[in-house]
């Protein structure tokens, strides 16, 4: 009940906006600002956060007549169109080769032999803790194409269904099973090398 | 330093998901700074009008059309190299109608 409400209110407001009232569109950006930063905030580096945010905002703003009121509601629609601006992120700063490809210290190489090592889920989990976890997690992305990145992290970190995925990216159900798979093993296999390398 | 086997694999994807976990529970507050700076952007972009809306609607349109139009336009190529663009039967006629004004033109001339 409280939730339909919330959804006829939303909807009243893009009405208001599509009649002209841009000022109305305020009220959805204090409403959704949160949870678009902090979807982006798992996608996009800390430092483009705002940024990206922003971007996705506007983005719902110009592509707002598109939006039909239909399926899962605004919050689904405002969802899909943010995880697609991080996907754009990503694709730009790979064509202007804007994503650093960091080298990893003996520490990572240390922390990445522990954790395969580590046999406690409690030593495990405080191994991940660490700084060194979203380093090499990083330096692993930064070596996949955009798109193998953004369905890793959606299906394999977010643990979100195909299904779910693959409204978020715009692709099929079968496309984002078939690159899951394949970019965890292209992960795998960079990892692999680094251990390769250390020998 | 030992080989990625599935079972090393399997912990060091734990490691990640937790690690990606990690940086997710970080929530991040806007301020209204940025609340502000957004919609000063919004606003530069001005009123969504019927006209914007009407050129979105055509575009989105116009691609929903390409494929149809791409299909109608390769059977047609297709169709004008089977089908011969004169039948035989107008050839035919020309022909004859041809015999005939020589015919006339021969009554006259003589």
């Amino acid at each position: 009940m409280n939730n339909s409400n919330h959804r006829s209110s939303d909807d009243e407001i893009i009405q208001n906006v599509l009649k002209g009232n841009v000022d109305a569109f305020e009220g959805l950006v204090r409403r959704y600002q949160s949870h678009v930063l902090n979807m982006v905030k798992r996608h996009v580096p800390k430092c483009d956060v705002e940024e990206t945010a922003q971007v996705a905002i506007v983005r719902v703003y110009r592509s707002l007549s598109s939006y039909r009121g239909k399926g899962s509601g605004f919050k689904a629609w405002l969802s899909t169109v943010t995880i697609r601006t991080c996907y754009d992120y990503w694709r730009k700063s790979y064509r202007s080769k804007e994503v650093p490809l960091s080298t990893l210290t003996d520490d990572h190489k240390r922390w990445v032999e522990q954790v395969t090592a580590e046999e406690s889920a409690q030593g495990l989990r405080e191994k991940a803790a660490s700084n060194e976890a979203r380093k090499v997690l990083d330096w692993g992305l930064s070596h996949l194409s955009a798109g193998d990145r953004m369905v890793l992290e959606l299906v394999y970190f977010e643990e979100l269904s195909g299904r779910e995925a693959a409204e978020l990216l715009g692709w099929t159900t079968a496309n984002v099973k078939v690159r899951a798979f394949r970019a965890r093993r292209k992960l795998e296999k960079i990892l692999q090398e680094m251990i390769e390398e250390q020998i | 330093m030992r080989q990625l086997d599935r079972k090393s694999a399997h912990r060091l994807g734990q490691a990640f998901r937790h690690a990606f976990y990690e940086r997710g529970r970080i929530e991040i507050k806007p301020t209204e700074f940025w609340t502000v700076e957004v919609m000063s952007e919004i606003r530069r972009i001005g009123r969504l009008t019927a006209e914007s809306d009407f050129w979105s609607v055509f575009e989105r349109m116009i691609w929903r059309f390409i494929p149809a139009a791409v299909a109608l336009v390769v059977l047609l190529g297709v169709a004008f190299t089977q089908i011969d663009p004169v039948p035989d039967n107008i050839v035919a006629d020309i022909y004859s109608e041809a015999q005939l004004d020589s015919a006339l033109y021969a009554f006259y001339d003589r």
